[in-house]
């Protein structure tokens, strides 16, 4: 599967941002992810330490898409490896993408959750479609993280390259359709940490973060955005992940 | 300069190797002249010869049969422009891509598929 990109331009970040409707009802939802396993890289689908079952859910991948160091295409597929999906190219990757469409989810006074809409479940408490991107970066990062097509919530380094010291503080921008996302939650650490209190993007779509691991990196934008379909659902959540791993010391 | 004028030596000496992502037990020491990156836990030689690309797979100073891999080398020159390679299990733990060429500041990438469980391992080398 192939996509295209864009770079940011100086117009998308002089427009007027675009703002996330309200807090998210939870920021301890799934996320999707990419992490080595065996050596490999896998596609996770969890939050914090829960590694759940990915390979059931990738009849809902809507694209995943690999890029060399130029982020030219390259082809790329998942295959299924026992219990996880992993990478699969015979092309060298500076990046990956993937891109899921989790579907409308609703949650009855009960407690319950039901993937319906609430012209289901007229007397749901919350209605919503949820939407999941993953941006991968192999390797160290030179230059600037392009804007990916399929990732309408993306979050990047705001600047070249990326601190490469456990602690460092990182500046990050969160896009929504090309234009700077404000108040969208911004978790530095999604694996080690699900809980933290997130980060506020401003109006620039900035938000600075601490690097939280000399290893693997897992940092979350959350952005929800209005109903596309009011009868069914009261808003869309978007679930954008960026992940990247720092090196450690020779052994 | 092209390299099929230059030796072994000559020729491991032009290479530099992208920074190393993993580390495992065993030597980082070429073995035979090469430049060496690490690949989760399988070693990488790479050295550029006259007759092409030659590749030795090791594990914790351990060969590994190179017939246990497809193998591909993938050479981007400074300007872009791409070309493959795939590569022959030769004896030992040897790959070779026959007539392969690196011109000088081209960034060649080598990709192994196990045969038996299609786990993927990649060395990245740039030619000085």
């Amino acid at each position: 599967m192939r996509s295209t990109f864009k770079f940011a331009s100086k117009t998308a970040l002089a427009s007027a941002a675009l703002a996330s409707l309200a807090l998210p009802a939870s920021v301890s939802a799934h996320a999707i992810w990419f992490a080595q396993r065996a050596t490999q890289l896998a596609l996770i689908y969890g939050v914090g330490a829960d590694d759940l079952d990915a390979v059931r859910r990738m009849d809902k991948l809507t694209s995943v898409t690999g890029y060399d160091d130029s982020w030219a295409p390259v082809d790329v597929s998942l295959r299924v490896a026992g219990p996880i999906p992993v990478v699969d190219t015979m092309e060298p990757l500076h990046a990956v993408g993937a891109t899921m469409d989790y579907g409308i989810w609703t949650k009855t006074p009960d407690g319950k959750w039901h993937n319906a809409g609430r012209d289901e479940h007229p007397d749901a408490t919350i209605s919503e479609r949820t939407m999941k991107y993953a941006v991968h970066l192999v390797g160290e990062l030179k230059g600037e993280v392009p804007l990916l097509e399929g990732h309408p919530l993306q979050v990047v380094p705001a600047t070249a390259g990326i601190p490469q010291t456990l602690g460092e503080p990182m500046i990050v921008r969160v896009y929504y359709n090309g234009q700077p996302a404000e108040n969208a939650a911004v978790l530095a650490d999604y694996v080690n940490d699900p809980d933290q209190v997130p980060i506020m993007t401003d109006a620039q779509g900035l938000a600075t973060i601490p690097v939280r691991n000399q290893g693997q990196n897992v940092v979350v934008a959350i952005f929800r955005s209005p109903t596309d379909d009011a009868a069914r659902y009261e808003s869309i959540e978007h679930r954008a992940a960026l992940s990247f791993v720092l090196p450690h010391l020779p052994e | 300069m092209s390299l099929k004028f230059l030796s072994p030596a000559l020729a491991a000496g032009l290479l530099f190797v992208s920074p190393v992502v993993a580390h495992a037990h065993g030597s980082m020491e070429p073995q035979h002249g090469g430049a060496v990156q690490m690949s989760g836990e399988t070693m990488i030689e790479f050295l550029p010869s006259p007759q092409g690309f030659r590749v030795w797979v090791s594990e914790e100073d351990e060969p590994l049969p190179a017939n246990a891999f497809d193998a591909r080398a993938t050479v981007t020159a400074a300007d872009g422009t791409k070309k493959s390679y795939p590569m022959q299990a030769g004896a030992g733990n040897l790959l070779t891509a026959a007539g392969a060429r690196a011109p000088s500041g081209a960034k060649v990438d080598i990709a192994l598929r196990a045969k038996s469980n299609a786990a993927m391992s990649f060395g990245s080398f740039r030619v000085r």
